[in-house]
């Protein structure tokens, strides 16, 4: 590489980056760009090779770390000589967090990092993906603030202003929606979401013989990645809620991501059975347990009383949306993938709330109860308090709003779905290009496409029995960054490539028996499918090409 | 798994489509006839499923395919697609829904559209157990089947009331009609049963 030359061993500086990050709360130590953040010029360093040696010896010492007092550093001097080479650090971490996190660094990582932030966080949640605690903040950091953030001189739009409105006027939504011809359908969608999944769909295992790990290059294997971030104390408690916590703080919100606000209590798809006991010590491990093995469809592992919340929200959400969007109307699909939300940002949104540190545009005025100066009252009275102000609903609401307007979701559930369908016809000829021999197979017999696909575009992928939470969020993470349906497509492209050898053995009823079914869930962990989707090339422009020659055809 | 339903020996292959508003319960009534097992929970069919059941009637060794269909009106272009190929056709409604039982008509008008012209039809009734919010009377039902000239049935998936009886009926219904038209056995697997667009050819392909 060249940056090895100029600044030394790189595995070196990398393996320093790396400790620095492990000790993140001393790292702010470094310099505070934030409060001089108008002198906009970096800091200019002289290139002087010959005194490298400083900060490495320091970094080795431990956990303690000084800021080099005079003599630039060999990853500042490397950084100004060629700054490129922070992409290649935050690449090789693949860690969106430590993105924001060497924004703190120094104002030199502060100018690159803002300037390319969308490439870098990209590649950052592409390649690693966020932790399951993290996740809830980011996704209403990408939906809300980002958003708000740049489309804030594009608000002239008039159907904006509706959605803009304050929460009372969500509420009328609501009515309205209530007082629609969609009440019905939604009714009873909302009171079989988060049901069970029929009995020949839940029957998939993690088969160890499977031969799908053959066909699965390993990506960045998820056990050395945890074996990185586990190392490094965690940062102390400061809240006093949390005061009764002991080793257990990762999942303290003391964490600052610089722009996301808070990291999440919990991660909440483990909210069913953590919700009620903020308190309890949810080590790390049993997180990604669960993370693992929480399956995104059916709601198995709810508790009655916290499918009823659930539901109760799901259908508020579904009655303002169906209001907001009355061309659209409601659509089965869009049940799931607001089910799906709920489920992942409730516990965050709650804590939030609690905390004051919900995204700008939702207001949500803290009463009396909620404060700090009552430490006595526990975080369930809170939590109550938080669920009565509808502050949860709301803010989903929200962030399926952006998915509808700057996502374009909506486009899917268009009462002809001829987005829908164009989809399919798409991701049909994307197969006969990635994957011919299955495609002819196919072919041969009269095997249509749509007949699964369409589910799993119609859900976001959330339609798959057996397909983990997990992989869905990484999915959604990485739709989230793009901004872009393209990994929908490589998702799929990448299921078919790891079925494909027990898809050509089969005839139609086996082929769609398995498909249905999808017997082997180890080609849906997240290891292997999303590793596995991002190594098949599609490009925009491949894909505007199908559409185009499918509409010169039509 | 799916190799050993097929290499199962059966003299007969029949494929069956469950059509109805979205709701009135056609998935529970798929899984109590085929798995035996109940849920007022199952989660929303999306797109399309099927189930596979071997039965014996009358001494002939019967394949049944059964396609279980979301029922929401906006998918209806999408499942009428898969109506040509089917040889029976189970319409549904729930008899505590009275919007579910008027628009049978209008599933009928799609089946007159797009299904086969011989397909045999049945019209089933579900939630029946629910006396006390059933609004649909069972000879309103009754009235309409007669009405298109079809079997009638009240079931209940619940409390496994007359499911068996009206898949049976209809697979018997099918299974006459093909022995009489000379088709069936074996060999009428090579192409016959199983392809859901068989006749649509390319322009079928909008999902």
């Amino acid at each position: 590489m060249i940056f090895a030359q100029e600044a030394g061993d790189s595995t070196e500086i990398v393996r320093a980056i790396y400790e620095a990050l492990s000790t993140l709360p001393d790292v702010s130590l470094l310099s505070q760009p934030e409060t001089d953040k108008e002198e906009a010029s970096p800091p200019s360093i002289t290139f002087q090779p010959e005194i490298c040696r400083s900060t490495s010896s320091n970094l080795s010492i431990g956990k303690r770390y000084n800021a080099p007092c005079e003599q630039p550093s060999p990853f500042e001097i490397s950084l100004s000589t060629f700054p490129a080479f922070l992409s290649f650090v935050l690449d090789f971490l693949g860690d969106p967090v430590a993105v924001c996190r060497f924004k703190m660094v120094n104002r030199l990582c502060l100018k690159y990092v803002d300037e390319h932030e969308h490439v870098l966080m990209r590649d950052a949640v592409r390649l690693g993906g966020l932790q399951i605690n993290v996740r809830p903040s980011f996704w209403l950091w990408v939906t809300l603030e980002k958003d708000s953030r740049e489309s804030c001189h594009r608000k002239e739009d008039p159907d904006d202003n509706v959605i803009m409105g304050a929460r009372n006027e969500l509420t009328l939504l609501e009515r309205k929606g209530r007082e629609g011809k969609w009440n019905n359908v939604i009714h009873r969608d909302v009171l079989r979401s988060f049901g069970n999944l029929p009995p020949h769909k839940s029957g998939a295992r993690l088969r160890t013989d499977s031969i799908v790990r053959a066909l699965a290059t390993w990506g960045r294997s998820r056990i050395l990645k945890s074996g990185i971030r586990g190392s490094g104390d965690p940062p102390p408690p400061s809240h006093s809620f949390y005061e009764e916590d002991d080793d257990d703080v990762s999942l303290a919100p003391t964490d600052t991501v610089s722009d996301w606000g808070a990291v999440s209590p919990v991660g909440s798809v483990t909210g069913s059975f953590c919700s009620t006991r903020l308190d309890g010590r949810h080590t790390k491990k049993f997180e990604r347990q669960a993370e693992a093995q929480e399956l995104a469809l059916g709601g198995s592992a709810l508790s009655d009383i916290a499918k009823a919340r659930l539901q109760e929200k799901l259908s508020f959400i579904l009655h303002v949306l169906a209001a907001t969007y009355s061309n659209v109307g409601y659509c089965q699909g869009m049940d799931y993938v607001a089910a799906h939300l709920l489920r992942i940002l409730e516990d965050t949104i709650r804590w939030k709330a609690v905390t004051g540190n919900l995204p700008s545009v939702i207001q949500f005025e803290p009463s009396s109860m909620i404060g700090h100066d009552n430490p006595d009252q526990s975080l369930s009275d809170m939590y109550a308090e938080v669920d009565k102000s509808s502050v949860v609903e709301e803010t989903c609401f929200r962030v399926m709003d952006s998915f509808f307007t700057t996502y374009g979701l909506r486009h899917f559930y268009w009462p002809e779905l001829r987005c829908l369908k164009t989809c399919c016809l798409v991701f049909e000829k994307l197969v006969q290009i990635k994957l011919p021999v299955l495609a002819d197979h196919f072919e041969h017999h009269e095997l249509n496409i749509g007949l699964f696909a369409l589910g799993w575009f119609q859900t976001l992928f959330l339609y798959l029995p057996s397909m983990p939470a997990a992989t869905v969020c990484h999915m959604w993470d990485i739709w989230l960054v793009e901004r872009n349906f393209k990994i929908f497509f490589r998702v799929g492209t990448a299921i078919l490539f790891l079925c494909q050898p027990v898809l050509l053995n089969n005839e139609l009823e086996g082929m769609m028996g398995y498909l249905n079914t999808f017997p082997d869930a180890t080609l849906l962990s997240p290891d292997i499918l999303i590793a596995c989707a991002l190594q098949i090339k599609v490009t925009n422009r491949m894909l505007t090409q199908i559409e185009c020659d499918l509409y010169q055809k039509l | 798994m799916s190799q050993a339903s097929n290499s199962a020996p059966y003299d007969m292959q029949i494929k069956l489509l469950m059509i109805g508003d979205s709701g009135v319960g056609k998935t529970c009534l798929l899984l109590r006839y085929a798995n035996d097992s109940f849920s007022p929970t199952f989660i929303t069919t999306i797109g399309i499923d099927f189930k596979i059941k071997n039965v014996d009637v009358e001494g002939t060794r019967i394949k049944l395919q059964i396609w279980d269909t979301a029922g929401q009106e906006r998918f209806r272009t999408i499942t009428t697609s898969y109506f040509r190929g089917a040889q029976g056709i189970l319409l549904v409604y729930d008899v505590t829904d009275r919007r579910s039982f008027e628009s049978i008509r209008n599933w009928i008008s799609q089946i007159q559209q797009h299904a086969d012209v011989h397909v045999n039809k049945i019209l089933v009734g579900n939630k029946c157990d629910m006396l006390d919010e059933k609004v649909v009377s069972t000879e309103e039902g009754q009235k309409l089947a007669s009405e298109f000239g079809i079997p009638f049935f009240e079931c209940s998936a619940k409390n496994d009331i007359h499911v068996e009886s009206s898949f049976m009926h209809i697979a018997k219904a099918v299974k006459d009609r093909l022995k009489a038209d000379g088709q069936g056995g074996p060999s009428a697997k090579t192409g016959l049963n199983l392809k859901p667009n068989q006749s649509g050819g390319k322009d079928k392909k909008c999902c």
